[in-house]
């Protein structure tokens, strides 16, 4: 059972020329893409319940080749039992690996 | 749908509106701010700077029931413009480690104070009897001289003012100074011989103006992130634009490098004086700019490292004593001087190709680009650290590049208020606030007559700068320390032969205030549990001269006070009878018997503001405490330092209000650009430009030469060492590694070497090896890949890693000028175990 349910959004911003790769390798990284433009950013969530991982994505998503920058924009977290409180039976936030 | 897909969804759909709009994907960034879900709305949004590094993000908290839950970036910021780097995720987690001090410790044997006993839980009660006792006995015996603070770029900026007001005028002795001497000393000196007024006169906003950028020993991209984006964003939306980076190895900026320079170490001075001589000999001089802004000074030479006296580099230099003076020369003298710095002998002592060298000049020297200059580190710790803030200066001053949009020579902080506090508050060992000096009996009266306290009660004498500390904690001539918001135990350089051995001498009493228990915390002899960040009303400056505010938003576990609370209550439990001569006393009988705290904090000005003017929203513990607006009351009487001397800052209620303003704040108004009549109220009538820190308004351009660095590799200690930081990992981890899972992304520091260096001394990557030098030595790994890549002949090792101490390998060379310790080199060999 997950302590924290995390929830966050972050800006990639890749070589435009190398986006469709950069796009790839994040899908692969398990997360959600919902946006990109033509200047070469990229809006991400992550759902996890560790605060490393969205650590750990943020650092893999700013060291992946072709990304110039990754920055984090919003981040909220509160304890899993909270979240359950208000539903019934969701599958378990996923954890990522990057 | 059940109700928690609601929340999720609108979660995060509030998550990627958030990001679009920072991103400027979207229209609506003023929706960023507003929450519409009902369970997000729940929570309490407040804005607060990030607490990490110099950048100055603004940060909304949301809290829930006592507890910081959510942040997000600040979309009405103008620093980060609602985004927020890696290091802000911390933030929300930072407070909550597991490891939290929340009682005060003491190390005890028999129920009594022992040097070599454990760590026993105590009252603060307790705590402060045996701290007082201590400093009162070392007052006695040895006078101010033996009472020495440690103290922090982190400090908020009362506490930071509260803790000089203590020591400067309190116990009257100067031995205080912030771990900003480890970062920023030789940004300031710089700053002052050439300019005569601390910290840049550009602003963030020169990012979005400037043709080229210039890193000087900067990897802002991993170390400044969101500034990076805003130079990455320039950089792509405008192809013309150039980037050029100078490292001693390859880091991650070099990716968006149009121009990437690795140089031998320590020649960064040659390169420097390689670019004035290009401008000169292509005719690209400013010379009108220079007729009428500009002194040529010829500084000294062979000014030494800034070891002990009886090293033998020191017994060898000629001008130590007076490494700070120089002497007024002309344009002729200096061009003739830079002309032996041509691109041969340059390009063969730096190791950088000729047409490199040409390339990274020719942005200088074009007149139709507009350069903007950025360092940090590499150039701030260094033996010569002073002398490149000076000499690339010296490339916007013969240029005219300076003080406009878009041309500026920029001195990144690495500490939250490293500006703010450190520097604009005079917590070193020779500053008072506002740039004033200890030195100078005009300033020290300034000082006297604003604290309202008796003439001659600041001493004239320069304290112990942070190095020095240590040298007499070992000596025994500092007995009674304290050290706030810091972790110098693993900062510090030379730390077997200097820092551990004076932390552990019998003869001395050592206090450490900090929220986790740090290597610092394990050498000391009382632990104080201290509050952080929202757990209490603070103030940071930033690196564009930015003054923010945040309120507290949620308390302090256990017992844990912030530092305020501490400075101001132990200055309970001394008399001015006991630490001020008689004097003094007998000239102001009003003065007698009465506690510091009186004198300092109840004398009509800090405790002038009452409860009521607290904003009801938000809690204030110390406030509560002492019964009186403390913050706002430190604040106003600090700011009277600076109003209408050029560093003037707006009234206290304001900063509650906005997203920061960068001094000076006049009529209202900030200053963007200083010494630029467009934007600065204080440059004189008529003139375009006005350095008026100088005398008439001239800043000096300083012929200063190559000098070989203290150490350098030989056959005995064959290698370069370099240290520095990972982007995983900050400062020196004390906070950013509480959090347990992200010790799996660098579990511990590693050693970057050339995979030809490894192969040729019989190593594989992951191969365990020791890193000596004349002074110890640590065991760790070897990396070969990933993204630091070094040259042949030099190994980078990231300091944050408590478990292998590197500064037991450093050494503790300095600038002679700052004080500031060169940390990115000195001869190591390496041996498998």
């Amino acid at each position: 059972m997950p302590r924290e349910v995390h929830i966050a959004s972050m800006i990639v911003h890749a070589r435009p020329e190398r986006l469709t790769e950069v796009s790839r390798k994040i899908s692969e990284m398990g997360l959600e893409i919902h946006q990109t433009n033509p200047d070469g950013k990229l809006i991400v969530t992550q759902e996890t319940h560790s605060t490393g991982a969205l650590g750990e994505t943020l650092t893999a998503l700013q060291l992946l080749d072709g990304v110039l920058a990754a920055t984090m924009v919003f981040h909220h977290y509160e304890p899993a039992e909270e979240f359950s409180e208000a539903s019934g039976s969701e599958p378990e936030p996923r954890e990522v690996q990057p | 749908m059940t109700v928690k897909m609601t929340r999720r969804e609108a979660l995060k759909a509030k998550a990627v509106a958030a990001a679009s709009a920072a991103a400027g994907i979207s229209t609506g960034a003023e929706a960023q701010n507003l929450v519409t879900d009902r369970e997000i709305t729940e929570l309490k949004w407040s804005k607060a700077p990030c607490r990490f590094c110099g950048t100055g993000c603004s940060v909304m908290v949301g809290t829930k029931s006592g507890r910081v839950v959510a942040t997000h970036g600040d979309a009405k910021a103008p620093v980060n413009r609602g985004l927020n780097c890696v290091k802000g995720y911390f933030l929300s987690k930072i407070m909550y480690g597991g490891d939290r001090l929340t009682q005060p410790l003491l190390r005890k044997r028999d129920g009594e104070f022992h040097k070599d006993g454990e760590f026993e839980p105590v009252s603060w009660d307790e705590a402060f009897d045996i701290m007082a006792e201590k400093f009162k006995a070392t007052l006695t015996e040895k006078g101010p001289d033996g009472v020495g603070m440690f103290g922090s770029g982190q400090w908020t900026v009362w506490e930071g003012y509260a803790a000089a007001k203590l020591f400067k005028a309190g116990f009257r002795s100067n031995n205080i100074d912030p771990n900003a001497r480890h970062c920023m000393a030789s940004a300031v000196a710089g700053f002052m011989r050439t300019f005569g007024i601390d910290e840049p006169m550009g602003c963030y906003d020169d990012f979005e103006h400037a043709d080229a950028f210039v890193l000087w020993g900067s990897n802002m991209a991993e170390m400044h992130p969101i500034l990076w984006t805003r130079l990455t964003d320039r950089r792509l939306s405008y192809p013309d634009t150039q980037v050029a980076v100078l490292s001693t190895y390859e880091h991650r900026s070099f990716d968006l490098a149009d121009i990437p320079i690795v140089f031998t170490p320590h020649t960064d001075l040659a390169i420097l004086n390689y670019i004035a001589n290009y401008i000169i000999q292509s005719g690209r001089v400013n010379e009108e700019f220079l007729r009428e802004n500009v002194r040529f000074q010829r500084g000294r030479t062979d000014i030494g490292y800034g070891l002990r006296p009886d090293h033998p580099l020191e017994v060898a230099s000629v001008n130590s004593a007076e490494a700070n003076e120089s002497d007024e020369i002309s344009f002729d003298n200096y061009a003739a001087f830079v002309a032996d710095y041509d691109v041969d002998t340059v390009s063969e002592l730096s190791g950088v190709s000729k047409s490199k060298l040409e390339a990274l000049a020719e942005l200088y020297a074009d007149p139709d680009k507009k350069v903007m200059s950025l360092w940090t580190m590499g150039f701030n710790q260094h033996v010569r650290g002073v002398w490149c803030n000076n000499l690339v200066y010296n490339l916007h001053l013969l240029t005219g590049k300076i003080a406009t949009p878009g041309n500026s020579p920029f001195s990144l902080t690495g500490q939250p208020s490293a500006c703010g506090t450190a520097r604009e508050v005079g917590t070193f060992a020779h500053r008072l606030p506002a740039d004033l000096v200890v030195t100078d009996p005009e300033h020290r009266a300034t000082a006297e007559q604003i604290w309202k306290l008796p003439a001659g009660t600041v001493p004239e004498k320069v304290g112990a700068h942070a190095v020095l500390q240590n040298r007499h904690l070992k000596d025994g001539i500092i007995n009674a320390y304290w050290v706030q918001v810091n972790n110098n135990m693993q900062a510090a350089p030379n730390m077997m032969e200097e820092t551990l051995p004076g932390y552990r001498n019998p003869e001395n009493f050592i206090v450490v205030s900090d929220a986790y228990p740090t290597v610092t915390c394990e050498a000391a002899d009382l632990i104080l549990p201290t509050a952080m960040w929202v757990e209490k009303e603070g103030a940071y400056g930033n690196a564009e001269r930015r003054t923010q505010f945040w309120h507290q938003l949620v308390d302090a576990p256990g017992e844990s006070r912030s530092d305020l609370w501490q400075l101001m209550e132990f200055s309970k439990r001394f008399t001015t009878d006991e630490v001020w001569p008689e004097e003094i006393l007998a000239e102001n009988p009003d003065y007698r018997g009465r506690t510091l705290y009186e004198v300092l904090f109840e004398n009509g000005q800090v405790n002038a503001y009452p409860l009521e003017d607290i904003d009801d929203d938000y809690a204030n513990d110390e406030a509560q405490h002492f019964g009186f607006y403390v913050q706002k009351g430190l604040f106003e009487e600090y700011a009277r330092f600076g109003r209408d001397h050029g560093h003037d800052l707006a009234p206290f209620d304001t900063y509650h209000e906005v997203r920061g303003l960068r001094w000076p704040v006049v009529d209202g108004q900030e200053t963007p650009w200083r010494y630029n009549a467009d934007y600065d109220p204080y440059v004189s009538e008529g003139r375009k430009i006005d350095f008026y820190g100088k005398p008439g308004g001239r800043a000096n351009i300083f012929e200063l030469p190559y000098e070989p660095p203290a150490e350098a590799p030989d056959d005995e200690y064959p290698f370069w060492l370099s240290t520095g930081r990972v982007l995983e990992h900050w400062h020196s981890g004390s906070m950013t590694q509480r959090v347990p899972e992200l010790h799996k992304a660098v579990p511990n520091a590693l050693v970057y070497m050339h995979p030809l260096d490894a192969r040729e001394m019989g190593f594989n990557r992951g191969s365990e090896i020791r890193v000596i030098s004349r002074r110890g030595a640590i065991r760790s790994r070897v990396e070969t890949a990933g993204r630091n890549r070094v040259p042949r002949g030099l190994v980078f090792v990231p300091w944050f890693d408590a478990t292998q101490l590197i500064n037991k390998v450093t050494l503790d060379a300095t600038d002679p000028i700052s004080k500031q310790t060169d940390f990115k080199k000195c001869a190591v060999r390496l041996e498998a175990v």
